[in-house]
């Protein structure tokens, strides 16, 4: 992903959970999401097994 | 006023110090010390001398006193507080409700007999390493004031190290006891995930979460732990295990066999770091180094479902009051609530693979090293650090030592370790001693190998710190 996609998405992401920031506001929020994006990159590289768990068991 | 948990149990309990005497000499350290470190946000002068006045009328009445009997402490201001706002160390929290009830912790905590002082400073909302509160100001390191206490227990690990009190509780979602243990040079105890309730405690992120103590040596550490301790249903996550009391066995010794994480820990350590591991290591007769294979990814696991759960915990208010969250940390908690949720589910699958790993080397070995924090305090307002070749930045860094295993729920000790030469200018570093789920003993009786072999140890401040 890069800065110009990183943008559009996080834009769009913001205007769907109702948040309107002005441009140096979003340009902020926009480098902590490619932060995230790049430390998150070392998780995403491989796949992962199929039966690998990712969420603790619900048990009603 | 000694600076000892116990010794003040013991003078209370035996008669030769009354709890009312020792809560207004802590009050009155506090006032005089506190200037110059800011780690209370709130002093509980009327409740502390309550709880001191009922203390003495048991004793005067006959009764057997608690463990902790006329102890002072004090608590993250996220803890709930009856009858006082839980700031979570949020100006925009000011004007919600007061609390109705106690933390589990606290009532834990009065049942034994230990007297609340006040509510201590934190980065806000426990999103951060430094205590570097831009609502209510930066705490200071005891040890030189112009350095972070780290955070976002700062407060909690501060007013130890300054011997304001001898006990204080903090939280630690990816080392916020660690990492101002570390600092500070106090001892911090992370047990492990569950081990705690959490009840009527402010939250940040629900599955990476775990309350517990700082205190100025192992045995006052244990006896903290030791009164926490128990199952509460009124936090989902607290494991239904019976108290596990370590106290008693602290002192009772075995051959250990204690391994030092090498890898992604030695990389990300800076030279005191690493010189702090080894000194523990040869003080325990350790050789081995082992590898961790997939520490990097609990860090970014731990990363990734901080910045998700925090931001998704926080969004509601993010969209309508932006502007009066904390300008250090509302962009990185804004960015973490719009993560992809394949991010956030890919995390949680790497923390069970490197769960697993991880619990594999205990297997051959009872204890793990590792460096608590890469450097020693920076100066406050440090924005980089230069780490492993590369310049990373200093408020997130401080913790990529701790989130790895906080991301895995293991039980930690972090014990302070003090550079050779110059005693005065000297900065304590903290090293992690991590222990398979549930056998917090083995974390607190190897710190307790060490600290009687006087390796590692507390130190009061000197100088403006100390009130001087």
């Amino acid at each position: 992903m890069d800065t110009g996609e990183a943008h559009d998405y996080v834009r769009s992401a913001l205007a769907i959970a109702g948040v309107a920031l002005d441009e140096t506001s979003l340009d902020r929020v926009v480098a902590e999401f490619e932060r995230f994006a790049q430390i998150a990159a070392g998780l995403l590289a491989s796949e992962l097994p199929r039966d690998s768990e990712p969420a603790p068991v619900f048990r009603p | 006023m000694t600076d000892s948990a116990l010794a003040i149990a013991a003078a209370v309990r035996g008669g030769s110090a009354s709890a009312i005497d020792v809560l207004e000499a802590t009050l009155e350290r506090v006032a005089r010390v506190d200037r110059a470190l800011n780690c209370f946000t709130g002093v509980y002068v009327a409740r502390a001398r309550r709880e001191a006045r009922s203390i003495d009328e048991a004793r005067a009445a006959g009764r057997t006193l608690p463990a902790l009997a006329g102890v002072p402490y004090a608590v993250k201001n996220l803890f709930d507080v009856e009858g006082e706002v839980t700031l979570a160390g949020g100006a925009i929290n000011r004007s919600n409700a007061p609390a109705r009830r106690d933390a589990t912790l606290i009532d834990r905590m009065r049942g034994a007999g230990a007297v609340l002082v006040g509510a201590l400073n934190m980065d806000e909302h426990a999103y951060g390493f430094t205590t570097e509160n831009s609502s209510f100001g930066a705490t200071r390191n005891p040890h030189d004031p112009m350095r972070t206490a780290g955070g976002s227990s700062g407060g909690s690990g501060a007013a130890v190290a300054a011997r304001m009190v001898p006990l204080s509780l903090g939280s630690d979602t990816n080392g916020s006891i660690r990492v101002p243990a570390s600092l500070c040079g106090t001892f911090g105890l992370k047990p492990t995930y569950g081990r705690l309730p959490r009840s009527a405690s402010f939250p940040f992120v629900h599955s990476l979460d775990h309350l517990g103590p700082f205190a100025n040596s192992v045995a006052d550490l244990g006896a903290c732990y030791d009164a926490l301790q128990g199952y509460d249903a009124g936090d989902p996550v607290c494991a239904e295990r019976p108290a596990e009391p370590v106290s008693a066995q602290l002192d009772h010794r075995q051959p250990w066999r204690v391994g030092i994480l090498d890898g992604y820990f030695a990389d990300w350590a800076g030279p005191a770091a690493r010189t702090a591991v080894q000194y523990v290591a040869d003080a325990l007769g350790a050789r081995e180094r082992v590898t961790w294979a997939s520490a990097a990814e609990a860090r970014a696991a731990a990363f990734v479902i901080t910045g998700s759960e925090g931001g998704s915990l926080h969004l509601g208010r993010l969209t309508e009051r932006y502007r009066e969250f904390e300008p250090l940390s509302r962009d990185r908690l804004l960015a973490g609530a719009m993560l992809p949720a394949r991010w956030y589910l890919a995390a949680q699958k790497w923390r069970a693979i490197a769960r697993a790993e991880l619990l594999a080397l205990f297997e051959r070995f009872d204890v793990l090293l590792a460096p608590a924090t890469p450097v020693t305090a920076p100066l406050l307002g440090t924005e980089w650090l230069e780490l492993n070749g590369q310049r990373v930045p200093a408020r997130a860094s401080l913790g990529l030592l701790t989130q790895p295993v906080s991301c895995v729920g293991l039980p930690v000790c972090c014990v302070p370790v003090w550079p050779h030469g110059d005693p005065v200018r000297a900065l304590p570093i903290g090293v992690q001693i991590i222990a398979a789920p549930w056998r917090e003993d083995h974390c607190l009786r190897v710190a307790r190998v060490l600290e009687a072999g006087g390796i590692v140890t507390s130190r009061p401040p000197t100088g403006a710190a100390d009130g001087d």
